[in-house]
């Protein structure tokens, strides 16, 4: 079932359904997803985005209705996986974070670090980028990000994300929840074939990126003193590679999947 | 809400890293410039031209009208150049506030264009002291992605050369004028001197050490690149603007603080840039002439000809 909806429209849901509170009818149990919104008072559920309304049954008696639109601005959501630039220091609690250009801050507390204790607090410089979780957001409250696996209490991938890699920006945000979350797209198992690299994928339109070895900085300085070259042609390398990559991904956003290898071809031509 | 664009260390390393094994960041090489693509010449109004330049897209219109001259210049027409940048080109402009660098930006273009006399100002008189032509440019920036300078000097340029005012006739000794639809007598273009050309050069610093460069000791690691996008132009550590047209004449050099740059260095630009000028006048000059050629035959212009052409 899917169908274009506008904001305010009638969902194609029971009507029934929708009136009684989701939670307390028995058999039909409803998640909503992102686009929607349950008023509080009516109980009632409604569209607040425009783009084709998507039903999935995911466990037996239970039914998720979500709004599949793409856009270029990102409004936080819990438990959205971003990657945040460190603005400043509020208070000495916790680091300003933006999400996006020209957006309003989020809040990612000290504490939400794993192990990080008043004293052992995570050092972080502005102008660094960290792969969080949303843990709280909403329209009354400041969005909070947290970089700890809450099921386990680890990193579990959160956290600092190096120099080494590059970090640029991809306009819609429907592809970036492409690369993330659909496990059938070939975008990035065609890179694989390419080159090695590690990626941290922010459904807020950035992407981090490192191909191979990635820069390393501290061995080139070393290096340096002696005079060799052979480090900095190791890391020329890595640079073309990783822009070859950017320019890949960033195209194979504009393309029907069978421009992919095309494109592929196309930017790694002169590696 | 934050009117700033937020520049990671990330990319500010792999930036300069990249910088110093030859590549940037856009794929291009140091000296080398986008080419203006998308270029909309208008065919219902003259003095009226969009282009795209890269991500960057201006939209620039050149308006007439007769008055009175100012009192001490009374043979010479009135020139303006409006500059406009809203929020539209990019969130970090403000609307209706012009920030230092917007002021720069229109400044530059103007000392340009306007004061480097490449519009011949007496040939918009009309009768001494009473009537000249008003001419006025109007130049919105409409996206950003770099290099609004260069991009909007050209944009001028363009529009000027496109632009063309009504046929006038003076009647009874001088007291009054007739100005002539352009429907009933063929407008007349403005008359150019000269086409400016604005290159910028924005430049680098690679070394780790930035006290030491900023005395200007390690001269071999700055590095200059032409026609900056967005995200080069946040990094920058200084630039300089070379305005230069095609008779090989500096027409305005301008240096805002940053990093210093030496005189070799200098020289090698000017002399580099003429490449650039010949390349950039010599694309006006051709848009103009398809166009008007295009117009001539669409319009069958051929009918209305009389006598033979000289």
């Amino acid at each position: 079932m899917s169908e274009i909806i506008l904001p305010g429209d009638k969902l194609p849901i029971h009507r029934a359904l929708v009136q009684e509170d989701p939670e307390n009818e028995a058999g039909s149990n409803i998640t909503i997803g992102p686009g929607l919104y349950k008023s509080i008072n009516s109980k009632q559920i409604i569209p607040t985005q425009a783009g084709i309304f998507e039903s999935k049954t995911i466990k037996r008696h239970e039914q998720l209705y979500y709004i599949e639109s793409n856009s270029s601005r990102y409004i936080p959501q819990t438990n959205d996986y971003v990657i945040g630039v460190i603005t400043g220091v509020i208070g000495g609690e916790s680091y300003k974070v933006s999400l996006q250009d020209f957006s309003n801050p989020v809040i990612l507390s000290m504490m939400a670090f794993p192990n990080a204790t008043k004293k052992n607090r995570p050092n972080l410089q502005n102008g660094q980028i960290v792969y969080a979780r949303v843990s709280n957001a909403g329209n009354e409250i400041e969005t909070e990000l947290e970089c700890i696996d809450p099921t386990t209490g680890k990193d579990g991938g959160f956290g600092l994300l190096d120099e080494s890699g590059f970090l640029f920006n991809v306009k819609s945000l429907n592809y970036t929840r492409e690369l993330l979350f659909n496990p059938n797209s070939t975008i990035l198992e065609k890179l694989s074939s390419r080159c090695k690299f590690e990626i941290a994928i922010g459904i807020n339109g950035k992407i981090w990126i490192k191909c191979g070895d990635g820069l390393n900085l501290n061995k080139m300085e070393v290096e340096d003193d002696n005079g060799s070259s052979t480090v900095s042609n190791d890391s020329s390398k890595d640079i073309k590679v990783t822009l070859a990559a950017v320019k890949y991904i960033t195209q194979c956003q504009h393309s029907s999947p069978d421009q992919f290898d095309n494109i592929l071809q196309q930017s790694f031509k002169d590696i | 809400m934050s009117r700033k664009i937020e520049i990671t260390t990330n990319e500010k390393t792999y930036f300069i890293e990249a910088l110093k094994n030859g590549i940037r960041l856009n794929g291009r090489q140091f000296n080398e410039m986008r080419t203006p693509s998308n270029i909309f010449l208008s065919k219902d109004e003259y003095g009226y031209i969009e282009l795209e330049w890269g991500l960057t897209k201006i939209s620039c219109r050149v308006s007439s009208f007769i008055r009175k001259p100012f009192e001490d210049r009374p043979f010479e027409g009135i020139f303006n150049i409006n500059c406009e940048i809203n929020s539209m080109a990019s969130k970090q402009f403000e609307n209706g506030k012009n920030s230092d660098e917007e002021v720069l930006i229109s400044r530059i273009i103007e000392k340009s264009i306007r004061r480097s006399n490449s519009l011949d100002l007496e040939s918009l008189c009309i009768i001494s002291g009473e009537k000249v032509w008003s001419i006025t440019v109007d130049l919105n920036f409409l996206n950003f992605d770099g290099n609004f300078i260069d991009i909007g000097c050209f944009g001028v340029m363009l529009a000027l050369s496109h632009f063309k005012k009504p046929d006038i006739t003076i009647i009874n000794g001088g007291k009054d004028i007739i100005i002539h639809d352009i429907n009933e007598r063929e407008p007349q273009p403005l008359s150019i001197l000269h086409i400016p050309i604005c290159l910028t050069y924005s430049f680098y610093n690679t070394s780790q050490n930035v006290e030491e460069n900023i005395k200007g000791e390690s001269d071999e690691d700055a590095i200059y690149l032409l026609d900056c996008d967005y995200k080069e132009d946040l990094l920058k550590d200084g630039s300089i603007i070379i305005t230069l047209n095609k008779n090989r004449e500096i027409i305005q050099l301008s240096k805002n603080g940053g990093i210093p740059i030496d005189v070799n260095i200098l020289l090698d630009l000017s002399l580099n840039s003429i490449k650039f000028v010949n390349e950039l006048t010599d694309l006006i000059k051709t848009l103009i002439k398809d166009h008007e050629q295009q117009r001539f035959t669409e319009l069958n212009l051929k009918l209305l000809q009389v006598g033979a052409d000289r």
